[in-house]
């Protein structure tokens, strides 16, 4: 394979559906997105000199609504998807905290698929069965399969889920969905202080189940934005028997509760775009809350899942954070990511574990020998 | 492929292919739970047995070293979702290890001979109460005289009179209830050790089922059960017992032969050939749980807790009775963790393989000091030993009773059930 | 030399049998290191026996959701292996969504900690891709197991049935009707008849196949999904439809469940039990097409399935000693699963692919596929040490196994 063979303007295309890429030509697809990287508005990094535009590619495969799986190609969006499956009163319990509607491409190259849902529904890890990617050499791949018990070869999605298509893109994906809950209460709350929040979700687990280990929220997150605290949940209990568990908590300002059909999407506040995911033990959560609040940092956190969401982080806010939480939260076992590769993410030198850093670059050598994709960003 | 058995017959062979391999068993084996090799599971076992069955060129002495190691506590039975008769093929392997491996050891046979003569056990009976008179099994034990698999067992002896139950006692108890209340006539089996070591079990029995209406006989010439020396391989001796057994229970005129060991009541009842027909076989506990017109009036304020014989739980199946009887007997009755795993006394297992049984008396002594209970039942005489050992050694105070005592004891509470059996001192 | 880790030995496809070279025993590393019952995680060694963990869980509320029927004695680093399921994955999932991480031993004597105690997982996972497979690019050494809050309560099911497809239409009915059971199980005559022949669960005997479907939530919740399940299966020609009315019944059926395969060794002198799976949709025509052709090579099939997951268990009933006995039986099992995979689906939900399935997976898989899932196992056991002729076909036979079955599109195949 000679890229420099191919001359560069014949070489971008639109591809409108992975399995139209015929074997004489995925050979040379492939050789382009290796030089592509994965930049722009859909996938990637910067400094590319192609981009492979995959919005394209946005057919349903397969929808077999009885069988409650779904496979789809990654140029639809999840809000498509979702919508997609509402009308066949199924679910796909899975969301996201920023504010775009991410192609299906783009959300499972970040994975950015840690939600408000993500303590009962886990992430995209739980919910894809299979995928289609391309190697190295621009031959298409499968893995998995489209029935939700599969062991039948190496499972690749668990690799491929937020690696940045540095192992080479996702063109196909296909779900496992569950049937649609009804009905939903939809609660929100304002308080001036964590606590108050954390207290009151303590309160109403226990009051729901006394092991207070199960939980009624479907949905659960709190948030800060402009010195403001709130929560939003969702939960299957009808809505008096929602008031009568919050009636009881002080300190609550301007309780909203609301009745809906089907289960609310997360939504984003403000402009917020989360850069960094702290993620720990739930029972740390309560005490970094504190120390973020006296930092003013704005935040989004799902309580029950251990993770925290920050950003976006001023420049000059680096250095305190990098004292007063990160350093801690590496020395308690927890973990801090880079969730964006935009910013002066550099400065931080917060990065996943790394044994996970080392292993993914092994892999990456392995399945993508001579480096046509895009680097692994997460590596130093 | 011409079939040539060495060790099954074409029965027996059909017996072990119900083996599906599945490992269900693993887990409940606790020769298995201790060393975690797959020789020393049932399922491993019953492989060896295959391939000495059917191997020419097969190391079977070497595979008997973990068919050995078997404690014979038949939980694999129990876990085995095929219905496997573990215990019948591992008993037929052992008779053909004793006729072409390795014929027993002559201090474990002249053991099993002296089980079948009162004359020699009473003679022993007679020294160990001896010795525990002069308390010499305390200086023994303080001054680690002998090896310690044998101080082991002497720390584990109930108190001995000297003499056997049997030879002490009547052969004749009437029911000590009006005439109304009158249940019926059972006889008692005594057997070897129960009847030398532990009259005080079988005169609580007696007087448990007096008090309830019973009239109890111990019938003339019966003898060891044999269990032990078919669980050894010796299966002709074996025979021999359960033939003395037969003639001594030919036509006596009783609702029930009442078994108080675990192990003979296994023996007893499951042995091909015991004449079950005309004399059920049944355990004390078994017998009584629906039986019992006259329940104690009160019950003993103590912590108990209940160690089931792998020989009620497993190989007969009794689980609940014993537990019924004590919740009359007690009012704190504690479930003990892994209650139906094998204490590792087996008989002379303990003896054989001491390292082996400690070990898996160690976790069983464990689940008892973390209950920290005031009485420890059971019903069997070698786990009495046994266990009483292990919490001797262990240097905690708690006493090993079978369940009938602690029942006994309850109705001791009760001044005319005392006054009854002239029990007041 | 080659090495092989072992566990309990109790899967189904070979994946621990060492042919020449070392087993490692895994069984003696059965400490449970420690359990966090606030954070709802448990940290295990692989030799850990799955039900003695939730032994030890149950008094804090919790447990580890995959049960597989061997659960009383396989081990939790044999249920990583094969990524193992059980009855209750339709809702629960299976071992991979169950394991937050682990630390390793690669085949160079590498030892490595990958994911950590945090309840959820995001981004790359390697972790999650070793979970099934079975053992050929690294042993576990310590696991970090989530544990999952025991259910309030739950409402155990029986439905009885005169004809199977009358059942295996229930499954689906019961999912399109907005109901998603705990556990949603399908039990065949064959099956009835060697679990009451000794284990008097409460199956009827002439029942051409049952159901167990178990709703679990608080009473007020599932009551009214009884309700719904009550009539579905109804409306399927059920002949009876009862709810278990007491612990001890509830544990009596699913002992029944539990012990069904092994059961089978009653009635039959051997049987080779099977794993597929299809989509749901199709379970109706798998199980008449699965009895078909075990008529075909005169051999009777019983099944148990965990039916909401279209995972059948097909277990082929044929006699060993007869000539040519286990020959047909292989060849009665590779056409159903054959089947499975022209339906859409799978040739293995939980069982693995070990060394039974390898010489099968070209019939699902691409030249390519299996080339790209097998650079990675060559890239991380190089030498091929770690135990080898597991997963992937013999090299040299790979071309000619690559089978004509007619895949549809969306299987990934």
């Amino acid at each position: 394979m000679d890229l420099n063979t191919i001359p560069e303007a014949n070489s971008f295309t639109w591809p409108e559906h992975g399995s139209a890429l015929q074997p004489s030509k995925r050979l040379m697809v492939g050789t382009l997105i290796g030089q592509a990287n994965t930049a722009g508005k859909s996938i990637g990094s910067p400094g590319a000199n192609y981009q492979w535009d995959l919005s394209r590619i946005d057919k349903i495969i397969s929808f077999r609504a009885h069988d409650m799986v779904i496979a789809v190609e990654v140029g639809l969006t999840l809000d498509k998807l979702k919508t997609l499956v509402e009308d066949e009163h199924l679910w796909l319990p899975l969301d996201t905290p920023r504010g775009d509607d991410p192609l299906l491409a783009n959300y499972l190259a970040h994975d950015h698929s840690l939600s408000w849902l993500s303590h009962h529904h886990g992430t995209l890890h739980d919910w894809v069965m299979g995928l289609t990617a391309v190697d190295h050499n621009g031959h298409e791949v499968h893995s998995g399969a489209l029935v939700l018990k599969n062991v039948a070869g190496y499972q690749l999605a668990p690799l491929y889920i937020g690696a940045r298509m540095a192992l080479g893109p996702v063109l196909e994906v296909s779900f496992r969905l569950l049937p649609m809950p009804t009905p939903v209460t939809l609660v929100h709350w304002k308080a001036d202080h964590p606590s108050t929040l954390m207290a009151a979700c303590q309160h109403i687990t226990q009051q729901c189940y006394p092991s207070g280990r199960s939980d009624p929220w479907e949905g659960f997150r709190i948030t800060r934005l402009d010195n403001q605290w709130s929560m939003d949940g969702w939960t299957l209990y009808p809505s008096d028997l929602v008031k009568e568990w919050t009636d009881k908590i002080e300190g609550l300002e301007d309780e909203i509760l609301t009745e809906l059909k089907v289960p609310p999407r997360e939504k984003h506040v403000g402009n917020q775009r989360p850069e960094l995911l702290i993620q720990l033990r739930p029972t740390q959560v309560a005490g970094l809350l504190d120390t973020l609040h006296s930092l003013n940092m704005d935040l989004t956190c799902y309580p029950k899942a251990g993770a925290i969401l920050l950003g976006p982080i001023a420049l000059t806010d680096m250095e305190v954070l990098q004292r007063e939480v990160l350093k801690p939260i590496a020395a308690k076992d927890g973990r801090v990511k880079v969730m964006t590769t935009e910013g002066a993410m550099d400065i931080l030198n917060a990065t996943t574990a790394s044994a996970e850093s080392a292993i993914m670059a092994r892999v990456k050598s392995i399945l993508d020998p001579e480096g046509v994709f895009g680097p692994l960003p997460e590596i130093p | 492929m011409a079939a040539t058995h060495h060790l099954f017959t074409p029965d027996n062979y059909h017996r072990l292919q119900a083996c599906i391999h599945c490992g269900l068993c693993l887990a409940s084996c606790p020769t298995y739970t201790v060393n975690g090799k797959e020789a020393d599971s049932p399922r491993g076992r019953l492989a060896l047995m295959k391939y000495i069955d059917r191997e020419v060129e097969f190391d079977a002495k070497g595979a008997f070293r973990h068919i050995d190691l078997c404690l014979g506590c038949l939980a694999c039975q129990t876990a085995c979702p095929s219905g496997v008769q573990y215990g019948h093929l591992l008993e037929t392997s052992r008779s053909y290890q004793r006729q072409q491996i390795k014929p027993l050891s002559w201090i474990q046979h002249q053991l099993l001979n002296w089980l079948t003569s009162h004359r020699s056990l009473g003679f022993i009976t007679g020294l160990l109460a001896l010795v525990q008179r002069l308390a010499l099994d305390h200086l023994v034990r303080a001054l680690r005289l002998l090896p310690h698999t044998l101080r082991f067992q002497l720390a584990g002896m109930p108190d001995i009179t000297g003499k056997a139950f049997s030879q002490t006692h009547d052969a004749v108890f009437p029911a000590l209830t009006s005439a109304d209340e009158a249940q019926g006539t059972v006889a008692l089996f005594t057997g070897c050790v129960m009847d030398h070591w532990f009259g005080e079990v079988h005169a609580a029995t007696v007087r448990v089922l007096q008090w309830n209406g019973f009239n109890v006989f111990v019938p003339e010439g019966q003898t060891c059960c044999g269990a032990l020396h078919a669980h050894a391989g010796l299966e002709e001796e074996a025979e021999d017992c359960l033939a003395r057994n037969r003639t001594a229970f030919q036509g006596i005129e009783a609702q029930a032969l009442v078994v108080n060991a675990a192990g003979c009541g296994a023996q007893l009842r499951t042995t091909p050939g015991t004449d079950q027909d005309t004399l059920p076989i049944v355990d004390i506990s078994e017998w009584l749980t629906d039986k019992l017109p006259r329940p104690p009036k009160n019950k003993l304020s103590k912590r108990v807790t209940y160690d089931a014989p792998c020989h009620l739980y497993h190989a007969q199946g009794i689980r609940d009775e014993p537990w019924r009887l004590l919740e009359l007997a007690c009012e704190q009755l504690l479930p003990l963790p892994e209650t139906e795993v094998c204490c590792g006394s087996a008989g002379f297992y303990s003896l054989m393989h001491s390292d082996m049984s400690q070990h898996i008396l160690k976790r069983k002594i464990n689940h008892v000091q973390a209950l920290a209970p005031d009485i420890l039942a059971t019903g069997n005489p070698g786990c009495h030993l046994q266990l009483q050992a292990g919490l001797r050694e262990t240097s905690l105070n708690i006493p090993v009773h079978h369940t009938i005592e602690v029942l006994d004891m309850a109705y001791r509470l009760d001044g005319t059930y005392r006054h009854a059996f002239g029990l007041d001192d | 030399m080659p090495f092989v880790p072992r566990g309990a030995g109790t899967g189904l496809s070979g994946g621990a049998i060492c042919d020449g070279g070392v087993i490692i025993q895994l069984s003696r590393m059965n400490r449970l290191l420690a359990i966090y019952p606030d954070d709802c995680y448990a940290v295990v060694q692989p030799g850990v026996v799955n039900n003695y963990l939730n032994l030890q869980a149950r008094p804090l509320g919790l447990g580890f959701a995959p049960d597989p029927s061997s659960q009383a004695a396989c081990t939790i680093g044999g249920n990583l292996a094969e990524n193992a399921g059980g009855p209750h994955t339709l809702k629960y999932g299976v071992t991979s969504n169950h394991v937050l991480g682990q630390t390793v031993v690669f085949p160079d004597g590498e030892v490595a900690t990958y994911g950590g105690p945090y309840p959820v997982r995001s981004g790359p996972d390697f972790s999650t891709f070793l979970i099934g497979t079975e053992g050929t690019i690294a042993i576990s050494t310590e696991i970090i197991v989530r544990l999952v809050p025991l259910p309030p309560d739950v409402t155990t099911m029986l439905a009885v049935y005169k004809s199977v497809a009358d059942a295996t239409d229930s499954v689906s009915a019961i999912l399109a009707a907005g109901v998603l059971p705990n556990a949603l199980e399908l039990i065949d005559n064959l099956c009835i008849q060697a679990v009451e022949s000794h284990l008097k669960a409460g199956f009827p005997m002439e029942a051409a196949a049952v159901l167990l479907i178990e709703l679990d939530g608080t009473k007020q919740m599932m009551q009214t999904k009884a309700e719904t399940v009550g009539r579905v299966c109804k409306s399927n020609a059920a002949v009876s439809f009862s709810i278990a009315k007491s612990e001890e019944e509830r544990q009596r059926l699913w002992l029944g469940r539990k012990h069904a395969v092994g059961s089978l060794g009653k009635i039959t002198p051997a049987f080779y039990t099977n794993d597929g799976v299809v989509p749901r949709s199709r379970l109706t025509d798998i199980m008449q097409t699965s009895y078909r052709i075990a008529k075909e090579h005169d051999l009777s099939v019983a099944h148990v399935c965990h039916a909401g997951d279209g995972n059948i268990h097909p277990l082929i009933c044929y006699n060993p000693d007869e000539s040519g006995g286990s020959q047909r039986a292989t060849a009665c099992s590779t056409e159903i699963l054959m089947a499975c995979i022209e339906m859409g689906g799978s040739i293995t939900g939980e069982h693995g692919i070990g060394i039974e399935k390898r010489d099968l997976l070209p019939q699902m898989f691409s030249e390519v596929d299996l080339e790209h899932m097998q650079r990675l196992r060559n890239g991380l056991n190089p030498e091929g040490l770690l135990n080898p002729g597991k997963i992937f076909p013999n090299g040299s036979r790979c071309g000619e196994l690559r089978g004509n079955v007619s895949i549809p599109r969306g299987t990934w195949i």
